[in-house]
């Protein structure tokens, strides 16, 4: 996984506008794009998915769980619904949160973990801390079996 | 923008089914508003899905029919040809995708929010049931037009694939459809008629029926009413947080034009009243945006009680000493305030059903 400003990465950030149905001068509902007026909630949701990204991080490197695991949590899914998208058996998902387990799985079945979490599967084997200032681009290839990454400074640096 | 459609006008809505089937119904020569096509797929809906669990622990709630009705309701009604079905797999799909862009056809693909890279990361949950329109290929990319998003948006073959084949319980992967030829007249005033008389007959069951169907229509809003009340003696912490605002995101966030799609429904009356200059109609669209915007109050309030809850679980225990009465006034207070929602649609749609059968004849 990448840690760092990635072009794969989902950003916790960033403006939300909707439409939303309001009445116009004359008492008409109309439709209206406008900015949300949960901004806040929002911002406390994306802090609080940093957080618990930081406390995940604390735990897969403390090898108390598999990057399986890791991300399991991370998107809030249940082992029920990673083994229906992936199609792997829960019992097998189930021994694949735990590193040990992790150990056995097949590249096949890592294949069809990553395309559910949206990630590389080279995003289980490594951990990138790009310093401040460098920014990484991801480009899809190889149905998510090899990582093509270009490493470069960000703008303004 | 090389490899769009020509011709073809992108524009953001409330609801992605209801903006996608405006949109493509636009392209194909109908002008047609977004609350005018809600209104005719039979839109509104309540149900309490106490046996799903949602992303926040609390039962998930539908607002709305189920995904893809609108579109066939709409088609349907109107007498226009839908041609959609579920491919054998995603490179079926996407060599019938790219067959009928060939011939400047938009093809409407129901993916998984998640894999939508153009939309904030809030929003991007795993939900299958986002209907977008493919509207051109430019090599390795798509283009995507979006309701949730303002402007037309890119999205790389793969990230498509992923989208529409999840195996997910209940998708429909791989399913793509298109709208055919228009017929030369249509009855716009039949197919309001009929698919208000449809959203009233769901909203209120047949009496006996009612009973058994404890979770539909009013009846559904009074049992999560019920049900509101003994959350905090069965959740706690960030779930119990998490489940209450998540309401908010549900009733406003998630593409409903506020007020759980009540405003939107109210819209839809309105332009039906003042297209076939139904006066009673006109009163009722006005009762149902009052509606929508007192839906819209108590979204707030839910929005208001939840964020009072900490955001660690570790904090709960001790802020609920202090403040576990408050929780439960609060959500009485809110299960109050869904009780008297319900009375209004339980007397709403019988009121409806009978002014539509009359002043649409």
């Amino acid at each position: 996984m990448i840690l760092g400003k990635h072009s794969g990465g989902r950003a916790l950030s960033g403006e939300h506008r909707l439409t939303v149905f309001e009445p116009d001068a004359s008492g008409r509902l109309q439709p209206r794009v406008q900015p949300t007026e949960y901004g806040e909630l929002i911002q406390q949701a994306y802090a609080q998915q940093r957080e618990v990204a930081a406390r995940l991080l604390g735990r897969l490197l403390a090898g108390e769980l598999s990057p399986i695991g890791y991300y399991l949590e991370l998107e809030r899914l249940t082992v029920g619904e990673l083994a229906t998208r992936a199609r792997v058996s829960a019992w097998k998902v189930r021994a694949h949160l735990a590193p040990r387990g992790f150990l056995r799985a097949r590249v096949e079945t890592l294949r069809r973990y990553a395309q559910v979490f949206d990630v590389d599967v080279a995003d289980f084997f490594q951990l990138l801390e790009l310093a401040e200032g460098l920014e990484a681009r991801l480009e899809p290839h190889g149905e998510r079996l090899l990582q093509r990454l270009r490493v470069e400074p960000g703008p303004g640096a | 923008m090389s490899g769009l459609i020509p011709g073809y006008r992108h524009e953001a809505a409330s609801h992605c089914e209801t903006g996608s089937l405006r949109n493509a119904l636009r392209f194909a020569g109908l002008e047609l508003s977004e609350a005018m096509v809600f209104g005719l797929g039979s839109g509104p809906a309540f149900y309490y899905l106490f046996f799903v669990k949602g992303p926040a622990t609390l039962p998930m709630l539908g607002i709305r029919n189920p995904p893809g009705g609108v579109f066939q309701n709409v088609t349907r009604r109107l007498g226009i040809g839908l041609h959609g079905r579920e491919h054998r797999s995603g490179a079926e799909a996407l060599d019938r995708a790219d067959a009928l862009l060939a011939r400047n056809v938009p093809v409407a693909a129901l993916v998984d929010m998640f894999y939508m890279q153009y939309l904030p990361a809030f929003m991007r949950v795993h939900a299958p049931f986002h209907f977008i329109l493919l509207v051109g290929r430019e090599g390795e990319h798509y283009w995507v037009s979006d309701p949730y998003a303002e402007q037309l948006e890119r999205l790389h073959r793969d990230d498509l694939r992923a989208a529409w084949q999840t195996h997910a319980r209940l998708s429909k992967d791989n399913y793509l459809a298109h709208v055919g030829a228009l017929p030369p007249a249509l009855d716009l005033r039949r197919a309001s008629r009929e698919a208000i008389l449809r959203t009233c007959r769901d909203a209120l069951l047949p009496r006996p029926v009612r009973r058994l169907a404890f979770f539909i229509g009013p009846q559904g809003m009074r049992t999560f009413a019920r049900a509101m009340r003994r959350w905090p003696a069965r959740h706690r912490g960030v779930a119990l947080r998490e489940g209450i605002l998540f309401h908010v995101v549900m009733f406003e966030e998630q593409g409903t034009g506020g007020g759980a799609f009540r405003l939107m429904y109210a819209a839809f009356l309105q332009e039906l009243s003042e297209r076939f200059g139904a006066r009673r109609l006109g009163e009722l669209a006005l009762q149902m945006g009052e509606h929508g915007r007192a839906w819209r109050n108590t979204s707030r309030k839910f929005a208001a009680l939840g964020k009072r809850i900490p955001m660690q679980d570790g904090a709960y225990e001790a802020w609920a000493r202090d403040h576990r009465a408050g929780l439960e006034q609060g959500l009485r207070e809110l299960a109050e305030d869904f009780l008297r929602l319900a009375d209004f649609e339980e007397r709403f749609f019988g009121e409806l059903g009978a002014v539509a059968a009359d002043e649409l004849r």
